[in-house]
């Protein structure tokens, strides 16, 4: 091969310095701090904001307006480019994850003929940034006014290295192999969505999936909480007298 | 430049055949139940599949429909692994574009589209493993579904391929013949009418020598219609036993 | 209003909500259109365990494998299981490994939902379809016990090989995860991966020297590539191995992948519907059962990670195997009336 005259070319042994970046060693609060925040975007029919430990979404929802056939529910889940260090790998097919845990949820046959559109950002991810974009997603639906059976909430839980389940997990820990992902509709306890990877062995899985749902369960007060809060704002104190 | 030898002193060629003799043809109709029509076919090692749905109503836009015929859609499509180095893409690449306007225009030749006004008849093949002769390969194969489909044709279509390498006709080219780059010819044929569906010549061969060329063609071509005809018969003997048997039970 | 008389919970009778989203189960996944009364049927056979094809509930229909079906793959499997009919290709290249693991090759797939299958997969329709699948198995492959990534590494951080899987979908009746895994892993049992010799000069270049010896090649070891299970719930109950039309009843279903040891590597929720928690929890139990149902059909090149199918036996020299692809076969009966071929064939022969 002609060598390239243009081009410096480094050593024969090289490497990616991301190899060498220093993992943090940071352990995770439990259970991580939440904020939630309903209807802060102008613009949009109904939006959210979730922030949970460092891992932070943002997601508005258009609609319903007018689409040719049955109503669909389009969405789309996004890294910014910044929300994480190192190569970014962008999640495979995030949105239709985001897509099967909210179809569940939504009134869909009450709006035919239209179309709503999910539109998710993970501004920061430290994290658990799915699960938390699909409770985003719904309170944001929600403050849309959309009908709903239920809010989807998300919870996920990966499994250390010595086998500790660890719910609401960092991502440093969730690259240590298996976790869990789920979406819960705690009013009538469904599971409207659940993605589990890595190795589970024997009842493993049942028990980290028991575990999710309580996470989500008591995650459930606080989006209804922030809900509320978001419906007083936007509906005017009535006139006393 | 010592090449490799494609044709011996004595007359034969790389894998032993003669000039004008074709690879073992192997085929089987009806081999998928939800296709209208289907046929798997061997040649040598070349491999294609071919699947027909319809004639039925015009599917997408209508603005293509035909009053007077059936539209002919066709896809054709080689499997990543089909080939020696894997390919990227299964279909939509220049070469597979080029592929499947020529079935379009094979198949529009010899299937009489004008019982169908208004609809759409859908050929779709596929190469399993490609080893030469692709497109004459696939042209049997989808044959072999139509018949299978039960849509009249003004004939089979059979087609072979042709070389011509020193001073010699060769019928039916393997991969490394092709690939050695002489002058390359692809005949698809209407035997009984000795009517020409498509042909195409590739690089350059002496006018001289092109009638002998297409000779050896035309009889490859027929060579081919007696192994198809004999599947097609097999396949209705078969399954019109079945079909006794269930008359009988 | 309550969630039951919607259909959303999906252990109930409503088994269809009339406006709702057109997207069945995954993607545009070749749908049948089936009457209420249709849909109602199947649900009340299924309550009784048994099905429209006279299975129980946790059946299989019948699994057949074809190895070494293409020879110029490294490996390669057809199977067919009812009239889903899938095949994989394994081609075996040299690459570089990826930074983050320097002493291991990796895998890569690639789904074709080829229109054969169905028209409705014709230019692109089938790649949505396709790039789900891809990622599923991406997502059973993702630890470390699934495929020793290590055997594929040729030299540390210079030379590797890449395993492309490519999968074919030739048919589609229903259980294509399933069956794509199945060949997946008859693929890979099947595949030989000739062996490498690096060769050092004095200045230190390498060059490699691949046999060309066909016995002389290296075999993966499967025994603990996981094995996708797709559990369809249907009003009550779960069935495994459904097909089309049990598809089209049902909301949703939960995707296993297991190992032969019973190690769950993989674990999804498809379709729009929801479950209950303790449903899940009984299909994942149930996967030992159907394991062990798996184990016994399936010839014992599962287990022991040796042996011969059909269409292969160890005394047979690799890539001169003849294949055996589509022969010997059963005939399907068409539904077409062959009456109608040979009277369309015969007016042609004296029009000409």
């Amino acid at each position: 091969m002609a060598p390239d005259s243009r081009r410096v070319r480094g050593p024969e042994e090289s490497q990616s310095p991301l190899l060498y970046v220093p993992c943090s060693e940071a352990v995770a609060e439990v259970p991580r701090a939440v904020f939630a925040r309903a209807g802060l975007l102008s613009q949009a029919s109904g939006s959210a904001y979730l922030e949970m430990g460092g891992t932070k979404v943002l997601c508005a929802v258009w609609g319903p307006r007018g689409a040719p056939g049955r109503c669909r529910l389009q969405c789309e889940l996004r890294w910014a480019p910044f929300s994480r260090r190192g190569p970014r790998s962008s999640p495979r097919q995030a949105g239709l994850l985001l897509q099967e845990s909210l179809e569940a949820a939504v009134r869909l046959e009450r709006y035919p003929r239209a179309e709503l559109a999910v539109w998710a950002l993970v501004l920061e991810e430290r994290g658990c940034g799915l699960p938390l974009a699909v409770s985003a997603a719904s309170l944001a639906l929600a403050d849309a006014g959309i009908e709903m059976y239920d809010l989807a909430v998300g919870g996920g839980l990966s499994r250390g290295p010595g086998g500790q389940l660890q719910p609401d997990p960092l991502d440093t820990e969730e690259e240590s192999g298996a976790t869990v992902y789920l979406s819960l509709l705690p009013a009538l306890n469904q599971v409207s969505g659940l993605v589990c990877s890595g190795e589970w062995e024997g009842d493993s899985a049942v028990e980290a999936i028991k575990l999710c749902m309580e996470g989500c369960q008591r995650l459930y007060p606080v989006l209804q909480q922030s809900l509320v809060k978001a419906t007083k704002r936007k509906i005017p104190e009535p006139q006393s007298g | 430049m010592a090449g490799l030898e494609l044709l011996s002193d004595q007359g034969y060629r790389v894998d032993g055949r003669k000039a004008g003799e074709l690879r073992k043809i192997q085929a089987r109709m009806g081999v998928f139940a939800q296709a209208d029509g289907s046929a798997y076919i061997e040649q040598g090692n070349t491999k294609a599949l071919a699947v027909v749905y319809g004639p039925h109503e015009i599917r997408g836009s209508r603005s293509k429909t035909l009053h007077d015929r059936a539209v002919v859609n066709c896809q054709y499509s080689m499997a990543t692994f089909s080939t020696g180095e894997r390919k990227r893409r299964p279909h939509g690449d220049r070469k597979s574009t080029e592929m499947t306007l020529h079935l379009k225009q094979t198949f529009e030749a010899a299937i009489l589209t004008q019982l169908y006004p208004r609809s759409q008849i859908d050929i779709y093949v596929q190469i399993l493993q490609a080893d030469g002769g692709n497109y004459c390969t696939c042209v049997n194969a989808a044959t072999l579904a139509i018949i299978d489909a039960g849509i009249p044709m003004r004939d089979y279509v059979c087609a072979c391929s042709a070389g011509f390498i020193e001073d010699t006709p060769l019928a039916d080219l393997s991969y490394v013949e092709e690939a050695a780059g002489g002058p390359q010819l692809a005949l698809a044929l209407l035997p009984k009418s000795d009517q020409i569906a498509l042909l195409e010549m590739n690089s350059r061969l002496h006018e001289d020598h092109l009638e002998r060329v297409m000779d050896a063609a035309t009889k490859a071509c027929k060579d081919v219609y007696a192994v198809l005809d004999q599947a097609v018969k097999e396949h209705l003997q078969e399954v019109s036993a079945m079909l006794g048997d269930r008359g009988m039970a | 209003m309550t969630a039951m008389e919607t259909g959303m919970v999906s252990n109930r009778y409503s088994v269809s909500r009339p406006f709702t989203s057109g997207r069945e189960s995954c993607s545009g996944m070749a749908s049948v259109q089936l009457s209420e009364a249709e849909k109602v049927y199947i649900l009340h056979g299924i309550q009784d365990d048994l099905r429209v094809d006279g299975r129980g509930c946790e059946d299989y229909r019948c699994i057949e494998v074809e190895t070494d079906v293409v020879s110029n793959t490294t490996g390669s499997a057809r199977v067919k299981i009812g009239h889903t009919d899938v095949l994989v290709g394994v081609k075996a290249e040299m690459g570089i490994p990826k930074l983050g693991s320097p002493g291991e090759g990796y895998v890569e797939f690639f789904v074709d939902c080829s229109a054969n299958a169905t028209p409705e997969f014709e230019g692109r329709g089938g790649e949505e379809l396709g790039t789900e699948i891809a990622n599923v198995l991406y997502k059973i492959f993702d630890n470390k016990s699934s495929l020793n990534l290590k055997s594929l590494c040729i030299q540390p951080r210079e030379h590797c090989w890449v395993l492309y899987i490519d999968v074919l979908l030739l048919e589609c009746g229903g259980n294509l995860f399933d069956t794509i895994s199945i060949a997946v892993k008859a693929a890979l049992f099947n595949a030989r991966i000739p062996k490498v010799r690096v060769l050092e000069d004095e200045e230190g270049a390498k060059d490699f020297e691949l046999s060309d010896d066909p016995y002389d090649c290296m075999r993966l070891n499967v025994t603990n590539v996981p094995c996708i299970v797709t559990l369809s719930r249907i009003g009550h109950r779960h069935v495994v191995d459904a097909t089309l039309q049990e598809e089209a009843c049902s909301l949703a279903s939960v995707l296993v992948s297991v190992t032969s040891k019973g190690v769950l590597t993989c674990m999804r929720k498809l379709g729009r519907g929801s479950l209950d928690p303790e449903s899940i929890f009984e299909m994942i139990e149930c996967r030992h059962k159907i394991l062990r149902q798996f184990l016994g059909a399936i010839p014992a090149f599962w287990v022991q990670g040796k042996g011969a199918t059909r269409g292969e036996t160890s005394t047979q020299v690799p890539n001169f195997t003849h294949s055996s692809l589509f022969k010997d076969k059963y005939m399907h009966l068409h539904t077409q009336p062959y009456s109608a071929v040979c009277m369309s064939l015969s007016r042609e022969s004296t029009a000409i």
